[in-house]
């Protein structure tokens, strides 16, 4: 069972995250073991429970550091269901836990996370609804690496994917992750940090998302839409002529020496201007 | 006009478009017969973070209509800008696929984008649209 699976651990690391969000507002991080040292004076419980749940690894030897392994996990957890961005990684102090046995401080490398105006509590899988911080930036904060803005929006570095692209996958219930890499080619870590970026930037984000709905409602204009119509009989037109044409072709014992032995029949198919001049010399039929 | 390019956005659909859709609507050899080809960026070598001018110069240049879905801001080198301020009469115009997420569910809809896309391959190769920079599938 992962922290995820464990609706008291998320309680507590939703809590965690929005003490975060308060206390390190000013300086715009916060790192994995800022977290751990909030749990373990705020909910030590749940804390130990988490640290004691990888005592041992799977073949059942003891884990080499297991308060190592649950803060890797937590990061993970922040990471990918609370879609936290990361900044960089660096060396912080960790404060002595109260387990059991008791574990010292120590330093390690951990994560740095970014602070931004998504509330952390309560729904962040969907859009925020909850308040900002005070000190959200003009700029919409860029997850590091994977998005860029090269003018046309916040975009998935090394293609054309803006996370404008992916807004209506990501807002689709029945769309996903899977699918949504799937479809886009795109692997997991990418969608993450356009889901990171859209979650970090809600506002940004759905403004410049009304523009473009706004901007495809407007469709085509009336012209075009007319001769949608008459493009489309004509394309009829030419389907059906082709048709009988073909079936014309197959009744004649010149029609098996067109194919070619892959059973190609590409070459018994009229040029378009084969076609359009038997339609010229039948006029009528095109009222 | 060589055919269609399909964008990085949408190749994924239009795969399914190309691979289920047109069989399915008994267009595939209209569009043979016209010998219009379906290319991806990979087929023509062509970078997945080509920028929008570039990439809109490229289609012209190449004689292939590009299909996208244009979901992205009006930036300099945009593509609405690019049409904006180098799309001249006579040039290809885009087709733009107007809802992807319906696309996506919607099986009238997405069959309605196919056939759109197969009368517009057609009377783009024969001359038409040439009057517009970006035509939104489905039409109407």
């Amino acid at each position: 069972m992962g922290i995820a699976d464990n609706p008291s651990w998320v309680q507590a690391l939703d809590d965690g995250i929005a003490a975060m969000r308060q206390a390190h507002a000013d300086r715009g991080w916060y790192d994995s073991h800022d977290l751990i040292n909030w749990l373990n004076e705020h909910s030590n419980m749940v804390l130990n429970e988490i640290i004691d749940s990888y005592r041992f690894r799977r073949d059942g030897t003891p884990a080499h550091d297991p308060i190592l392994t649950a803060t890797r996990q937590i990061a993970k957890f922040l990471q990918h269901h609370r879609h936290q961005v990361q900044l960089r990684k660096h060396i912080s102090q960790r404060n002595a836990i109260q387990t059991v046995p008791p574990r010292a401080k120590g330093n390690a490398v951990v994560a740095v996370w970014q602070i931004s105006s998504v509330a952390a509590t309560g729904n962040v899988d969907g859009l925020p609804n909850g308040s900002s911080v005070s000190n959200e930036p003009d700029e919409p904060r860029m997850p590091a690496g994977m998005i860029h803005d090269r003018g046309r929006g916040p975009e998935i570095r090394g293609t054309r994917i803006t996370v404008y692209n992916l807004l209506p996958q990501l807002l689709d219930p029945t769309a996903t992750e899977d699918f949504i890499c799937q479809v886009n080619r795109l692997t997991p870590e990418q969608v993450a940090a356009a889901r990171a970026y859209i979650l970090n930037n809600p506002d940004t984000v759905l403004s410049q998302h009304l523009r473009i709905e706004e901007r495809m409602a407007a469709g085509n204009s009336p012209q075009v839409r007319e001769k949608a119509r008459e493009s489309r009989a004509t394309f009829l037109r030419f389907k059906e002529w082709l048709s009988n044409r073909e079936k014309e072709v197959h009744q004649t014992p010149q029609a098996t020496a067109i194919e070619d032995g892959g059973g190609n029949r590409s070459g018994s198919f009229p040029t378009f201007r084969e076609w359009l001049a038997e339609q010229k010399s039948r006029p009528e039929e095109r009222s | 006009m060589q055919g269609l390019l399909a964008d990085v956005n949408v190749q994924g659909h239009w795969l399914y478009l190309e691979e289920r859709l047109l069989p399915a609507l008994g267009v595939l050899p209209v569009l043979a017969a016209l010998g219009l080809r379906f290319v991806t960026f990979n087929d023509l070598g062509i970078p997945r973070d080509l920028n929008d001018r570039a990439l809109w110069t490229l289609s012209q240049a190449q004689g292939w209509v590009l299909f996208t879905e244009n979901r992205n801001k009006d930036g300099p080198d945009s593509l609405q800008q690019t049409l904006f301020d180098s799309w001249r009469e006579g040039h290809l115009p885009v087709l733009t696929l107007a809802n992807k997420a319906r696309f996506e569910y919607d099986r009238d809809y997405a069959a309605k984008v196919a056939n759109d896309v197969a009368t517009l391959r057609f009377d783009i190769a024969i001359g038409q649209y040439r009057d517009q920079r970006r035509i939104w599938v489905p039409m109407t």
